[in-house]
Protein backbone atom coordinates (compact mmCIF):
# COMPACT_ATOMS: atom_id res chain seq x y z
CA UNK A 1 0.00 0.00 0.00
CA UNK A 2 1.50 3.36 -0.79
CA UNK A 3 2.95 5.47 2.10
CA UNK A 4 0.04 8.36 2.69
CA UNK A 5 1.87 11.57 2.58
CA UNK A 6 5.41 11.62 0.95
CA UNK A 7 8.83 11.39 2.80
CA UNK A 8 9.31 15.50 2.76
CA UNK A 9 5.28 15.70 4.13
CA UNK A 10 6.10 13.39 6.36
CA UNK A 11 9.42 15.64 7.65
CA UNK A 12 7.46 18.49 7.67
CA UNK A 13 5.01 17.02 9.58
CA UNK A 14 7.23 16.00 11.98
CA UNK A 15 8.96 19.15 12.43
CA UNK A 16 5.81 21.25 12.88
CA UNK A 17 4.51 18.53 15.61
CA UNK A 18 7.85 18.94 17.72
CA UNK A 19 7.78 22.44 17.55
CA UNK A 20 4.15 22.44 19.21
CA UNK A 21 5.43 20.18 21.48
CA UNK A 22 7.88 22.61 22.78
CA UNK A 23 5.46 25.09 22.88
CA UNK A 24 2.93 23.43 24.58
CA UNK A 25 5.42 21.79 27.44
CA UNK A 26 6.94 25.31 27.89
CA UNK A 27 3.47 26.75 28.73
CA UNK A 28 2.70 23.81 30.85
CA UNK A 29 6.37 24.85 32.90
CA UNK A 30 5.89 28.09 32.46
CA UNK A 31 1.98 27.97 35.01
CA UNK A 32 3.36 25.48 36.96
CA UNK A 33 6.52 28.35 37.90
CA UNK A 34 3.82 31.01 37.74
CA UNK A 35 1.60 28.21 40.74
CA UNK A 36 5.16 28.00 42.44
CA UNK A 37 5.91 31.46 42.43
CA UNK A 38 2.62 32.82 43.40
CA UNK A 39 2.23 30.15 46.00
CA UNK A 40 5.28 31.42 47.95
CA UNK A 41 4.46 34.78 47.93
CA UNK A 42 1.00 33.57 49.82
CA UNK A 43 3.06 31.40 52.26
CA UNK A 44 5.10 34.17 52.92
CA UNK A 45 1.90 37.32 53.77
CA UNK A 46 0.09 34.28 55.20
CA UNK A 47 2.67 34.26 57.75
CA UNK A 48 4.11 37.68 57.98
CA UNK A 49 0.32 38.51 58.84
CA UNK A 50 0.94 35.68 61.81
CA UNK A 51 -2.35 33.76 60.45
CA UNK A 52 -4.01 30.57 61.68
CA UNK A 53 -2.75 27.30 60.08
CA UNK A 54 -6.13 27.31 58.09
CA UNK A 55 -5.18 30.74 56.08
CA UNK A 56 -2.71 28.56 54.65
CA UNK A 57 -4.92 26.35 52.73
CA UNK A 58 -6.49 28.75 50.17
CA UNK A 59 -3.26 29.29 48.99
CA UNK A 60 -2.59 25.61 48.72
CA UNK A 61 -5.44 25.16 46.67
CA UNK A 62 -4.31 27.82 44.44
CA UNK A 63 -1.26 26.14 43.91
CA UNK A 64 -2.60 22.61 43.43
CA UNK A 65 -5.42 24.57 40.48
CA UNK A 66 -1.79 26.40 38.79
CA UNK A 67 -0.18 22.23 39.00
CA UNK A 68 -3.63 20.55 37.98
CA UNK A 69 -3.77 23.48 34.69
CA UNK A 70 -0.03 23.04 34.07
CA UNK A 71 -0.47 19.22 33.98
CA UNK A 72 -3.13 19.59 31.33
CA UNK A 73 -0.61 21.30 28.78
CA UNK A 74 2.08 18.31 30.09
CA UNK A 75 -0.47 15.92 29.05
CA UNK A 76 -1.52 17.32 25.81
CA UNK A 77 2.32 17.49 24.71
CA UNK A 78 2.62 13.93 25.86
CA UNK A 79 -0.40 13.15 23.47
CA UNK A 80 1.53 15.24 20.85
CA UNK A 81 4.80 13.16 21.28
CA UNK A 82 3.45 9.79 20.30
CA UNK A 83 2.79 11.89 16.85
CA UNK A 84 6.65 11.37 16.66
CA UNK A 85 7.90 8.34 18.40
CA UNK A 86 9.28 6.25 16.49
CA UNK A 87 10.84 3.62 18.98
CA UNK A 88 9.11 1.44 21.98
CA UNK A 89 11.56 2.76 24.43
CA UNK A 90 10.12 6.33 23.62
CA UNK A 91 6.50 5.17 23.73
CA UNK A 92 7.62 3.57 26.57
CA UNK A 93 8.50 6.65 28.23
CA UNK A 94 5.51 8.72 26.88
CA UNK A 95 3.62 5.90 28.59
CA UNK A 96 4.67 6.00 31.73
CA UNK A 97 5.24 10.17 32.00
CA UNK A 98 1.68 10.10 30.97
CA UNK A 99 0.55 7.65 33.72
CA UNK A 100 2.17 9.84 36.20
CA UNK A 101 0.79 13.00 35.28
CA UNK A 102 -2.72 11.13 35.16
CA UNK A 103 -2.37 10.30 37.97
CA UNK A 104 -1.56 13.62 39.79
CA UNK A 105 -4.04 15.28 37.83
CA UNK A 106 -6.68 12.74 39.52
CA UNK A 107 -5.48 13.07 43.14
CA UNK A 108 -5.09 17.09 42.70
CA UNK A 109 -8.52 17.26 41.36
CA UNK A 110 -9.71 15.11 44.34
CA UNK A 111 -7.85 17.19 46.97
CA UNK A 112 -9.17 20.25 45.86
CA UNK A 113 -12.61 19.48 45.51
CA UNK A 114 -12.55 17.84 49.02
CA UNK A 115 -10.98 21.19 50.47
CA UNK A 116 -13.62 23.25 49.02
CA UNK A 117 -15.96 21.01 50.28
CA UNK A 118 -14.82 21.45 53.91
CA UNK A 119 -14.04 25.13 53.35
CA UNK A 120 -18.01 25.83 52.36
CA UNK A 121 -19.22 23.65 55.28
CA UNK A 122 -17.43 25.53 57.48
CA UNK A 123 -18.89 28.80 56.03
CA UNK A 124 -22.08 27.06 56.15
CA UNK A 125 -21.68 26.64 59.81
CA UNK A 126 -20.02 29.89 60.64
CA UNK A 127 -23.40 31.43 58.93
CA UNK A 128 -25.34 29.51 60.97
CA UNK A 129 -23.84 30.32 64.09
CA UNK A 130 -24.12 33.91 63.28
CA UNK A 131 -27.99 33.75 62.70
CA UNK A 132 -28.12 31.70 65.49
CA UNK A 133 -26.51 34.26 67.84
CA UNK A 134 -28.36 37.19 66.22
CA UNK A 135 -31.46 35.51 66.48
CA UNK A 136 -30.72 34.64 70.49
CA UNK A 137 -30.09 38.52 70.41
CA UNK A 138 -33.47 39.51 69.08
CA UNK A 139 -35.27 37.27 71.03
CA UNK A 140 -34.04 38.50 74.66
CA UNK A 141 -34.91 42.03 73.73
CA UNK B 1 15.54 25.61 27.26
CA UNK B 2 16.69 22.19 29.35
CA UNK B 3 19.30 23.79 31.06
CA UNK B 4 16.81 26.80 31.87
CA UNK B 5 14.05 23.87 33.35
CA UNK B 6 16.49 22.27 34.98
CA UNK B 7 17.93 25.56 36.94
CA UNK B 8 13.75 26.62 37.54
CA UNK B 9 13.34 23.23 38.80
CA UNK B 10 16.16 23.47 41.52
CA UNK B 11 14.64 26.95 42.28
CA UNK B 12 11.51 25.88 42.79
CA UNK B 13 12.66 23.23 45.45
CA UNK B 14 15.02 25.46 47.03
CA UNK B 15 11.47 27.64 47.29
CA UNK B 16 9.43 24.52 49.38
CA UNK B 17 12.16 24.17 51.48
CA UNK B 18 12.56 27.56 52.52
CA UNK B 19 8.65 27.77 52.58
CA UNK B 20 7.93 24.74 54.66
CA UNK B 21 11.01 25.52 57.18
CA UNK B 22 9.17 29.12 57.71
CA UNK B 23 6.09 27.80 58.11
CA UNK B 24 7.45 25.01 60.68
CA UNK B 25 8.69 27.90 62.56
CA UNK B 26 5.79 29.78 62.17
CA UNK B 27 3.22 27.10 62.64
CA UNK B 28 5.16 24.37 64.15
CA UNK B 29 2.75 22.20 62.14
CA UNK B 30 4.68 19.48 60.55
CA UNK B 31 1.78 18.50 59.15
CA UNK B 32 1.26 21.92 57.05
CA UNK B 33 4.66 22.43 56.43
CA UNK B 34 5.67 18.89 54.80
CA UNK B 35 2.45 19.56 52.82
CA UNK B 36 3.82 22.45 51.35
CA UNK B 37 7.57 20.98 50.45
CA UNK B 38 6.16 18.10 49.17
CA UNK B 39 3.34 20.18 46.48
CA UNK B 40 6.55 22.08 45.77
CA UNK B 41 8.72 19.10 45.36
CA UNK B 42 6.00 17.73 42.77
CA UNK B 43 6.05 21.32 41.27
CA UNK B 44 9.81 20.92 40.85
CA UNK B 45 9.82 17.14 39.96
CA UNK B 46 7.34 18.11 36.82
CA UNK B 47 9.57 20.97 35.58
CA UNK B 48 12.56 18.26 35.28
CA UNK B 49 10.16 16.50 33.56
CA UNK B 50 9.79 18.68 31.08
CA UNK B 51 13.14 19.32 30.78
CA UNK B 52 13.96 16.12 29.44
CA UNK B 53 11.98 12.56 29.88
CA UNK B 54 14.94 10.28 31.05
CA UNK B 55 14.12 7.08 33.16
CA UNK B 56 15.55 8.56 36.10
CA UNK B 57 13.26 11.74 35.57
CA UNK B 58 10.54 10.02 35.24
CA UNK B 59 11.15 7.49 38.32
CA UNK B 60 12.46 10.30 40.40
CA UNK B 61 9.05 12.34 39.79
CA UNK B 62 7.16 8.86 40.34
CA UNK B 63 8.85 8.51 43.71
CA UNK B 64 7.53 12.19 44.24
CA UNK B 65 4.37 11.72 43.96
CA UNK B 66 3.96 8.47 45.26
CA UNK B 67 5.41 9.63 48.22
CA UNK B 68 3.29 12.80 48.81
CA UNK B 69 -0.39 10.93 48.43
CA UNK B 70 1.61 8.47 51.48
CA UNK B 71 2.31 11.28 53.44
CA UNK B 72 -1.32 13.07 53.01
CA UNK B 73 -3.01 9.62 53.59
CA UNK B 74 -0.91 9.42 57.05
CA UNK B 75 -1.64 13.06 58.07
CA UNK B 76 -5.26 12.35 57.03
CA UNK B 77 -5.01 9.19 59.13
CA UNK B 78 -2.93 10.85 61.51
CA UNK B 79 -5.82 12.56 64.19
CA UNK B 80 -7.10 8.47 64.90
CA UNK B 81 -3.12 7.23 65.07
CA UNK B 82 -1.85 10.35 67.22
CA UNK B 83 -4.63 9.76 69.80
CA UNK B 84 -4.23 5.58 69.58
CA UNK B 85 -0.29 6.55 70.24
CA UNK B 86 -0.18 8.40 73.16
CA UNK B 87 -3.41 6.64 74.49
CA UNK B 88 -0.75 3.27 74.34
CA UNK B 89 2.32 5.57 75.50
CA UNK B 90 0.54 6.77 79.00
CA UNK B 91 -0.29 3.10 79.90
CA UNK B 92 3.56 1.86 78.82
CA UNK B 93 5.49 0.72 82.03
CA UNK B 94 7.85 3.01 81.06
CA UNK B 95 6.19 6.29 80.50
CA UNK B 96 3.70 5.83 83.58
CA UNK B 97 4.85 8.77 85.99
CA UNK B 98 5.90 6.79 89.62
CA UNK B 99 3.62 7.93 92.70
Amino acid sequence: MPPLLGDQAETTLQHVVSLLVIFVEAAGAFVIVVGAVWAFVGFVRVLVARGNAEMFVPVRLLLGRFLTLGLEFQLASDVLRTAVSPSFEELGKLAAVATIRTALNYFLTREIAEERRQVAEARAAGEQARQGTAQQAGDTR
Amino acid sequence: MTASLHLLAALVALTGLVAALSILVGTRRVDLSLGVFLDLLVAAGLLRLAAASTWTAIIGAGAIVLIRQLVMWAFRRGGRAVGGWRSLLSRHPWTESTP
